[in-house]
């Protein structure tokens, strides 16, 4: 892509946000925009970003929840030829958001607070000179955006991807419907919804708490038609009460990714939303988000690729080469082969007419309900924990959540195991966020070194 | 006959036990919960404390009920969680609809 027509793809968004006038473009806790309102705040944030000398190239972090400010900054530094980095207001937490923004080599952070205020602060880049990756995006003249995804070493990757070229693969299918804006912008799936309801004149409904009840009382107020969202959040939504409570009959679509479907949970949200069209979708913040398309409501075989993006099954394993794909990590060698090819690491199942059915990570990170943990992580946390000789993380299979993280530790000294147990998840909680604490944690009665050799054979 | 509602009771006392202590997590020192109460909606449980709830419980109980036959979407309150560990015969889980 050249200069210019990089360029022109942002400003044409901003052109086609205008032209859409007065129909609603977000709705939800922070109010209702219109697409003209919403194109006038980017407008706005382009010459605050003026104000505050920002350049082409400048990194810049959004700590926020999706809302018009947050979105329309997004746009405006998209515009500006800016690398943007959505941080959500806990995740990370405060203390480990520096190593971050060191990672992002990012110079500013712009806050919103809970009062509607906002907050710019400059940071000091890192000493070191620019990733090659983020010069060479820069140099380009392309916007970029950085998200970090788990790595199995327990390091977050920093994955760069080229704006222009995610915003190209976004295919608005149908006419414009009305989407709940169900992850956070910080997710490749976050960034897919409000951007692809946005591009095809939908409107984008906000509610960043993201329990049953608050959920379906947002879908029942503004008449929410798509909801996207994760087998854990389903089997949560069908556990409460509240889809009873609430009248959810706008739902026209309600599309499920980020880890595997349970075959009966599936069936049950079937039966409960008659009406409903149920599709899976599949993408990771490497890929972005391919297109798929389900066999059939009840059914968890899919078609996956087309519009450019490839996939090919290796010794069971998918495959995918991207026209979104990432430029690569800030932090860690490149995961593509020479001809562009990415392995998913996903084992899939490929049936007769040549639908995949995706069966679970080969990999040691855990899927938590969606979110990856990295083993070694949470080991490194639990072997700073005083009276902890050693220690296995792993993941257990969990009808909630898919996977829970689970660890077996050697005490130095003798302690009573509940004690033990308990004194341990409190010192995690401190340190990871909730879906990285191990939910269980057993006593080992012999030295783990044997354990830790078997699980590094790849069993589960 | 007899031995089997034993053994009723005292998983459900297990059950009860393990509910008891994510509870009080949550939501603050509580030493009773009644069978109609629902776990999401009164109790405020989530998806993690749903998750480790019945982590802890196979870990106790040598057993997870919630297999491809049983989903765990159709307990909703503390009485469908007791009776979801009933052993041999189960009775019949909240209607899904």
């Amino acid at each position: 892509m050249t200069t210019g027509a990089v360029r022109s793809t942002m400003d044409q968004l901003l052109a086609d946000l205008r032209e859409r006038g007065d129909a609603e473009a977000m709705a939800g806790h922070d109010g209702s925009i219109t697409y003209a309102g919403l194109a006038e705040r980017t407008t706005g944030w382009l010459s605050e970003l003026d104000k505050i000398g920002m350049a082409a190239g400048d990194v810049v972090a959004i700590v926020g929840n999706a809302a018009p400010d947050v979105v329309a900054l997004f746009m405006a530094l998209a515009i500006r030829g800016g690398v943007v980095v959505p941080l959500a207001p806990t995740d990370p937490p405060r203390e480990q958001r520096a190593s971050r923004l060191a990672t992002a080599h990012a110079g500013r952070v712009i806050e919103f607070h809970d009062t509607g205020e906002w907050t710019v602060q400059e940071i000091t880049p890192p000493d070191a000179p620019r990733p090659g990756l983020l010069a060479g995006l820069t140099g380009a003249g392309e916007a970029g955006l950085l998200l970090f995804s788990s790595g199995s070493t327990g390091e977050s990757k920093a994955a760069l991807l080229s704006l222009p070229r995610l915003f190209g693969g976004l295919h608005a299918g149908g006419r414009p419907r009305r989407t709940l804006q169900f992850m956070a912008l910080d997710h490749i799936g976050g960034v897919n919804t409000l951007f692809r309801t946005l591009i095809g004149g939908g409107t984008v409904v906000t509610e960043p708490r993201r329990t049953p009840k608050t959920a379906a009382e947002a879908i029942e107020r503004h008449r929410v038609q798509v909801l996207p969202t994760t087998p854990t959040f389903l089997n949560m939504l069908l556990l409460s009460g509240a889809y009873r409570e609430h009248d959810l009959t706008s739902l026209e679509l309600i599309t499920y990714g980020t880890e595997p479907m349970r075959e009966v949970t599936l069936a049950h949200a079937a039966e409960v939303f008659p009406g409903v069209r149920f599709k899976q979708t599949y993408g990771l913040t490497e890929t972005g988000i391919l297109p798929t398309r389900s066999v059939s409501s009840d059914s968890l075989l899919m078609d996956v690729g087309g519009h450019g993006f490839d996939t090919r099954i290796r010794d069971g394993v998918l495959w995918i080469k991207s026209p979104s794909a990432m430029l690569g990590y800030l932090n860690a060698p490149s995961p593509f082969d020479e001809d562009g090819w990415l392995d998913t690491g996903d084992a899939v199942e490929v049936a007769a007419d040549g639908s995949l059915r995706v069966l679970g990570r080969l990999s040691a990170l855990i899927n938590v309900g969606g979110e990856k943990v990295s083993p070694a992580e949470v080991e490194n946390v639990l072997l700073r924990a005083p009276n902890v000789k050693d220690v296995v993380v792993s993941g257990r299979a969990n009808a909630v959540t898919g996977a829970i993280v689970v660890a077996i530790v050697e005490p130095v000294a003798d302690e009573d195991r509940k004690a033990l147990a308990r004194r341990l998840r409190q010192f995690c909680s401190a340190a990871l966020p909730p879906h990285k604490v191990p939910a269980v944690i057993t006593v080992s009665d012999g030295p783990l070194h044997g354990e830790r050799f078997k699980r590094m054979g790849g069993t589960r | 006959m007899r031995n089997g509602s034993v053994i009723r009771m005292n998983r459900r006392e297990t059950v009860m036990t393990a509910l008891l202590e994510i509870v009080n997590e949550v939501a603050g020192p509580v030493d009773h919960l009644d069978e109609d109460q629902s776990l999401v909606d009164q109790l405020g449980l989530e998806s993690l404390h749903l998750a480790r709830l019945v982590a802890v419980l196979e870990m106790e109980l040598d057993t997870d009920p919630f297999t491809a036959e049983v989903p765990i979407t159709s307990v909703r309150t503390v009485g469908d969680l007791l009776r979801a560990y009933d052993p041999v015969v189960r009775a019949p889980l909240g209607d899904p609809a």
